[in-house]
């Protein structure tokens, strides 16, 4: 039998030292530049790889890494390193990503398909609909992922992708989604399904 | 297939079964390849998004472009000294600015005694060790200062001092902040040449301390103080001793007006310093000073913008007057 996998998967970020970490977040909410450079080249490659999972767009995912960085990195300063940098900037992300679909969900005037029971304007609203030039792109392996991941349902999505990407074990993902570990649990499982599904049906 | 045996296979996956469920689970695998097909199914999955796009050309020069456009480097302020400095500048206010041991001397405007009021409930009566009681060991220009709070204390030259402090009030030429406690001049250290560059200093403290009363109307705006005149002149003379504060050195100027500025609020406090920390919270770093002083605890936070640090004092053991 083999094993499960290992919960944090290589980033290819090189380990670096708390303190020296916590030096420069409080550099940069200094405004130094320099700082910011360095944290951003070891923290962008994982925050953008996240980004375009969950959106499935290179300029939206740039626009979400970018401004995580941007926004969150100066407000660290004293950051205590009892999480990851890259937990916490994840997080920030999630919420920004978050907000923009429920702002898009409250713009909408068409009716879109809704769950009668979600309340949520997120639950109600995927940015995953079917998108014809999105689709275009399923004309290969790697097309047909962004798609699939792209109409998984967007809490769902992030759960999972948060499992995946980010490699947050599934009480961190509760902590950063505000919900039961349980729930989590569901959500990640149902991705999984749904995504082996959708696969089945783009790339078969 | 049922959504049980999903969820118990990617929990699987990501090492997320408690020992006795993942045991079973194995147990079920070997004898059910219809379940390890499934797995596999799922471990496929992991392998598909597991793959590693490059940053876009330019992402990082876009990026630090953004971040100096939006966050162009911090001038030295108030509200940005280090820890040394905040030390340092604690211990001057323990060591110099109360006459007497084990004393808290508070102002509260209304809008803040609210605050003040809940900090107090969540922290209890500590007996102050013996070893915290000891009179620190003070500098000479701290016992210059200290001799002159000893002649206020004993009722010398308070009423002087507070004269002196309306004259100057009249005399500024440049209008003083809205804070009530903004209404003190600053104090130049004897025989200090005023100097272009002091004025510019002068004048951009003002601007800040204005930024900093911004920040809390409410607890700034000549609201008036509970307590009548005796308390506005005990204020006053407060004021006069955080101004002398500001003669020291720019750490020491900083805290000073920090303490005052935001709230209205004064808080003197004489004791030990038994700690200086810092706290994260709500996005921004709250540096916490505990000292040692009297039988009883309290705690006040000074609330300053958005961006910069927020001071904390913890005064264990002090004694209300």
């Amino acid at each position: 039998m083999r094993r499960h996998r290992e919960r944090i998967p290589d980033s290819g970020v090189s380990p670096h030292e708390p303190a020296e970490e916590a030096r420069l977040l409080e550099r940069i909410r200094q405004g130094d530049a320099e700082a910011f450079d360095t944290i951003c080249r070891r923290e962008a490659p994982r925050l953008y790889r996240f980004a375009l999972r969950l959106t499935g767009d290179v300029e939206t995912a740039e626009e979400l890494a970018q401004e995580t960085l941007v926004k969150t990195l100066p407000k660290l300063g004293g950051f205590e390193g009892r999480s990851r940098l890259s937990t916490y900037l994840a997080g920030a992300l999630s919420n920004l990503w978050k907000n923009r679909l429920r702002s898009k969900a409250r713009s909408k005037v068409v009716d879109i398909a809704r769950p009668d029971d979600a309340t949520d304007p997120l639950e109600r609203f995927s940015d995953a609909a079917p998108d014809p030039e999105r689709a275009l792109d399923a004309t290969d392996r790697a097309g047909a992922i962004r798609e699939a991941v792209g109409r998984l349902e967007p809490e769902r999505r992030l759960a999972l992708l948060l499992c995946e990407v980010e490699g947050m074990s599934y009480e961190a993902i509760a902590e950063t989604t505000g919900v039961p570990i349980g729930t989590v649990r569901s959500r990640i499982a149902r991705a999984r399904g749904e995504l082996r599904r959708l696969l089945a049906e783009l790339w078969p | 297939m049922n959504e049980r045996d999903d969820i118990l296979l990617s929990a699987w996956l990501d090492g997320e079964l408690a020992p006795a469920e993942r045991k079973a689970l194995e147990e079920r695998l070997e004898r059910e390849p219809e379940l390890l097909a499934r797995l596999e199914q799922f471990r496929e999955l992991s392998a598909a998004l597991d793959d590693d796009p490059a940053l876009p050309a330019g992402f990082l020069e876009r990026t630090g472009a953004r971040f100096r456009a939006e966050h162009p480097p911090a001038r030295k302020s108030r509200a940005r000294w280090g820890w040394a400095g905040l030390a340092a500048a604690a211990i001057l206010l323990a060591a110099i600015v109360l006459p007497r041991e084990g004393e808290i001397r508070e102002l509260t405007a209304p809008a803040v005694a609210q605050s003040e009021n809940e900090l107090s409930e969540q922290v209890a009566a500590d007996p102050v060790p013996d070893d915290v009681q000891a009179e620190p060991e003070l500098q000479p220009i701290e016992e210059k200062l200290l001799s002159k709070t000893r002649e206020q204390d004993a009722g010398v030259g308070r009423e002087e001092r507070l004269d002196a402090t309306k004259q100057k009030k009249e005399a500024e030429a440049v209008p003083p902040p809205a804070a009530p406690t903004a209404a003190a001049p600053r104090k130049r250290a004897p025989g200090a040449a005023k100097s272009a560059d002091a004025d510019r200093a002068m004048a951009l403290e003002r601007q800040n301390f204005r930024s900093l009363a911004d920040a809390a109307p409410a607890a700034v705006e000549g609201t008036p103080l509970p307590g009548g005149d005796a308390l506005a002149a005990e204020r006053s003379w407060l004021i006069e001793d955080a101004v002398r504060l500001q003669e020291l050195s720019g750490a020491t100027t900083d805290v000073a007006h920090e303490l005052l500025a935001p709230t209205g609020r004064v808080l003197l406090v004489r004791g030990t310093i038994l700690e200086c920390r810092g706290q994260w919270r709500s996005g921004t770093v709250v540096p916490t000073l505990v000292l040692a002083g009297g039988p009883t605890t309290r705690s006040c936070a000074f609330p300053v913008p958005p961006g910069d640090a927020a001071i904390e004092v913890v005064v264990e053991g002090a004694r209300d007057e």
